[in-house]
């Protein structure tokens, strides 16, 4: 599972021990809630089909399993996922950050 | 981390969504450029897309949003310049702006009376009828 952010998202994330993802009210009457995707980094069309400007996607956290998100409504609840609450990643199940073109299988 | 508002509508026209989909854009944005969302492929020619082997397209309303798109991803600058559509199953689902300008909110209506309506089986009628 990965989360996409900017350099002040990243910086916020990153000096938790246990990453800490806050849920946030989106545009566009979204539920509020924390996102994720499994599309990676090399993923062709990233920020448009996550509709995200580009700035927008320059960190990323990856992470493994996906207990408590559940799939968005729709064809693009193959890839993105959410959770209502804000969602916390302990040390054991975090396997990267940093720069998403750092980022590898 | 993630933007755009999700509209799905269950429709029966499976592979065929696209298609209509997309004759309903044309009329709105005759400059658009289709692309399959996965592969990158980009069809000046919409009855070039091969419907059935395709799950996921972007669709922008000319050449220049294409450009700015891959530069900038989504932005203020590009709202109203990009319809998502995926296929699966029985839905259709379009992503559009989270705050989409009224010209967009129109032509999903549009989007959602023609699949829903399946025009094909409308034409079909008519020939019948002649």
């Amino acid at each position: 599972m990965l989360h996409y952010t900017d350099t002040g998202g990243y910086k916020a994330i990153s000096s938790q021990v246990t990453w800490l993802f806050r849920a946030s009210t989106p545009p566009g009457g979204r539920r509020r809630g924390a996102y994720f995707t499994t599309l990676k980094p090399t993923t062709r069309n990233l920020a448009a089909r996550l509709r995200i400007p580009r700035e927008k996607t320059t960190h990323v956290f990856a992470f493994c399993g996906n207990e408590g998100l559940r799939p968005i409504e729709g064809g693009r609840g193959q890839y993105i996922f959410w959770s209502s609450n804000d969602y916390a990643v302990e040390a054991h199940r975090q396997e990267f950050h940093g720069l998403s073109e750092e980022h590898h299988d | 981390m993630i933007d755009g508002k999700d509209i799905v509508i269950r429709t029966g026209a499976g592979a065929q969504s696209f298609d209509l989909l997309l004759r309903v854009v044309r009329r709105r944005w005759p400059a658009m450029v289709v692309e399959d969302a996965v592969s990158g492929k980009v069809f000046r020619d919409y009855t070039e897309l091969p419907f059935s082997a395709i799950e996921e397209i972007l669709i922008y309303r000319d050449q220049p949003a294409v450009v700015k798109w891959q530069r900038l991803g989504a932005c203020d600058e590009l709202r109203g310049t990009m319809i998502h559509a995926l296929v699966s199953g029985n839905e259709l689902t379009v992503v559009v702006d989270g705050d989409p300008p009224a010209e967009v909110v129109d032509l999903v209506d549009s989007i959602r009376h023609a699949v829903r309506g399946d025009i094909f089986n409308i034409v079909i009628s008519l020939r019948d009828a002649a």
